[in-house]
């Protein structure tokens, strides 16, 4: 999962991507509206906390033009800027969902992971697929033999991605823009070896591969 | 009386009343004394003619037949006179066996009176003293003035009707000339009216001289009244902006792991930031209230659903359905942000506690009455009268409830408004009835 995070107050902001990545997701950080428009435009993210008072362009202006140009990225706005009648033109703008600050952290994890579970079609409560469950706070995978696996951040972004994406054919570029971050090394051997190592928790057969087109989580053996 | 009309019409209808009256008077006067000189120049001249044909005879006064008209003969023609000497007195035939009271005269003068004559005729007479002869002598003529004063009637009558009509016409004529007059004034009324309902943003300039600078002040003061509230709302909003990345801050360094270790010093970080949080919440949010003040329009038909598309993102995890009823057309002479406001923290909260199921229903009735009711555990009835007591601190409120209800009850406050709390009979949770007034009409 790649998330960008839009965020002018740089301690905050700063503090937000390290909750991000321990929690697995990789986070790129940009402080600047015009930046942010950009890179939601060329980059996969998978979601996108944005807030609104920033230089150059506001937050909404930014998310209008994305949905004015058929981005249908999920948006989180994060601003202090919590009046009703501003939630409602966030939501007007295109947005998710809206999250006033102060906030606490556990929250806004919360409603992220339930946004992005939401975006992939997903009911409430842990990411679960193929008798597999993924537990999010702990980052461990628990097999159909009751087994439990502790996994690396990036073995736990690799596999949430797959896991939210069952049977659909995820190709290696595609992989690494999702798993790693904009100026991440993204060899694609690393990610090979990430998934060689995730079949060994999770057993060989889920992760099927397609030659020249990448790999499939597969929902029954 | 306070209308202007009514009183405009009242004073013209009187002096015109007067003034046809008074007409009426001098004008009727005016001919009857016409009428009367050339009755008396008559008596006069005859009073000559009879003075000159007077004779004496043994120290008596005579007057010869064919000295005067033979009118003077007939009886009762209602031409009479009379020839008094302090001897003597001479009275024409025509008298018959009435009399004509003369005074004595002294030569020289005259006089002109009004008598009761005979056969109830109304006599002017004309007296006057000579000397003939060397004798004093007094001649009284008299003519009957009752077929004058039938002429005279007929035609007050006549003139009397006329004028009446006249009156008539004139008062409904001055009656249009003031509604016509006042016509710009009630325009300006309705536009008022209209202003306080928020349907415009501003009274229309185009109105007579004499109340333009009046809309022009209402225009200018309704203007300062919006720019001050948009000046203060965004003060307001950017000190309750620069007050929160800090505390965003404070909250993040109390959820830092490293405290894990330190409860208590978590606490005493965090408990004084919620405290600084609640309270920007609600001081600036009721520091920022509009209330009702003319020109604002809230479009509840329009506004409402799209704020439960904003509440039905922000609880979307928990898939709670919000059900709305309000009247097509709905609108409410209150200010958009407020109104957002109040309904935003209301469904906010039945939201939070609802099982499945939020209620929104708006009356199709003056100002705005609404009822708000979830489907979650409620608020045993012990604990509700504090959501509606003033000044609560936040912290004493029911937990969870708090803030947002206290919010929603500045704002009701604000506009003059009632607020209830009770338990929905048909989900069996919070129902919140509210009750804005309408625009004292």
């Amino acid at each position: 999962m790649r998330v960008l995070l839009v965020e002018d107050d740089t301690e905050l902001a700063e503090r937000v991507q390290a909750a991000l990545r321990s929690a697995g997701y990789a986070t790129d950080v940009t402080a600047d509206g015009r930046e942010a428009e950009f890179l939601g435009q060329e980059e996969p993210y998978d979601a996108v906390i944005l807030d609104l008072g920033l230089p150059e362009r506001t937050g909404l202006e930014v998310l209008g033009h994305w949905r004015a140009r058929g981005n249908p990225v999920p948006v989180l706005i994060l601003t202090a800027r919590s009046a009703w009648y501003e939630r409602v033109e966030g939501f007007e703008a295109g947005a998710d969902d809206y999250l006033g600050k102060p906030f606490h952290m556990e929250e806004l994890l919360a409603r992220l992971g339930a946004l992005l579970r939401r975006r992939h079609g997903h009911p409430g409560g842990p990411l679960e697929a193929a008798g597999l469950r993924l537990d999010e706070g702990s980052q461990t995978v628990t097999t159909p033999d009751g087994a439990i696996h502790g996994l690396t951040a990036t073995e736990f972004r690799l596999l949430r991605y797959f896991m939210l994406n069952p049977g659909r054919v995820l190709s290696k570029t595609a992989l690494s823009e999702h798993v790693y971050e904009y100026d991440a090394d993204k060899d694609s051997n690393v990610l090979e070896v990430y998934v060689r190592r995730l079949r060994g928790k999770i057993g060989k057969e889920r992760i099927e591969t397609r030659r020249g087109q990448g790999y499939v989580f597969r929902v029954s053996p | 009386m306070r209308s202007l009309k009514a009183r405009l019409t009242l004073v013209l209808s009187l002096a015109l009343v007067v003034l046809l009256g008074l007409q009426y008077y001098l004008v009727s006067g005016a001919i009857r004394s016409t009428a009367e000189d050339y009755v008396a120049s008559r008596l006069r001249h005859d009073a000559e003619t009879l003075l000159a044909g007077l004779t004496w005879k043994k120290g008596s006064p005579r007057v010869p037949g064919g000295t005067l008209d033979p009118i003077y003969s007939r009886v009762y023609s209602g031409h009479y006179y009379a020839v008094r000497t302090p001897e003597s007195t001479l009275e024409s035939r025509s008298l018959w066996d009435t009399r004509l009271p003369v005074d004595r005269v002294a030569p020289g003068a005259s006089r002109r009176v009004h008598l009761q004559g005979p056969a109830h005729q109304s006599l002017l007479v004309y007296m006057a003293g000579f000397r003939k002869g060397g004798r004093p002598v007094t001649l009284a003529l008299a003519e009957d003035l009752s077929p004058l004063n039938a002429d005279l009637r007929t035609f007050q009558w006549r003139y009397g009707l006329v004028s009446l009509g006249i009156a008539a016409a004139l008062v409904v004529l001055q009656w249009l000339l003031v509604a016509l007059g006042m016509r710009p004034l009630d325009r300006l009324r309705r536009e008022i009216g209209a202003l306080e309902a928020g349907e415009r943003p501003g009274l229309s300039e185009d109105t007579p001289t004499e109340v333009r600078p009046l809309v022009a002040e209402i225009n200018r003061l309704v203007d300062v009244m919006r720019q001050r509230l948009e000046r203060s709302r965004n003060a307001v909003g950017n000190l309750a902006h620069a007050l929160k990345t800090p505390l965003t801050r404070l909250t993040q360094l109390g959820d830092d792991p490293r405290l894990n270790a330190e409860p208590e010093l978590r606490d005493r970080l965090l408990d004084p930031s919620h405290a600084i949080e609640e309270l920007i919440d609600r001081e600036l949010k009721r520091a920022r209230l509009a209330g009702g003040s003319p020109g604002q329009r809230f479009d509840a038909d329009r506004e409402l659903p799209r704020l439960i598309r904003a509440l039905e993102g922000i609880h979307a995890e928990r898939g709670v359905v919000i059900e709305a009823d309000i009247p097509p057309g709905k609108t409410y002479h209150g200010d958009r942000e407020d109104l957002l406001e109040l309904f935003g923290n209301l469904l906010d909260n039945a939201c939070k506690w609802a099982r499945t199921l939020a209620r929104l229903r708006v009356d199709d009735a003056p100002g705005l009455c609404f009822r708000i009711e979830d489907d979650g555990p409620g608020i045993p009835e012990g604990a509700r009268h504090r959501l509606t007591e003033r000044g609560v601190r936040l912290d004493e409120s029911t937990t969870g409830h708090g803030l947002g209800l206290a919010i929603a009850r500045d704002i009701v406050a604000a506009y003059d408004g009632e607020m209830t709390f009770a338990t929905s009979e048909e989900l069996g949770g919070l129902a919140v009835h509210g009750t804005l007034p309408p625009l004292p009409s």
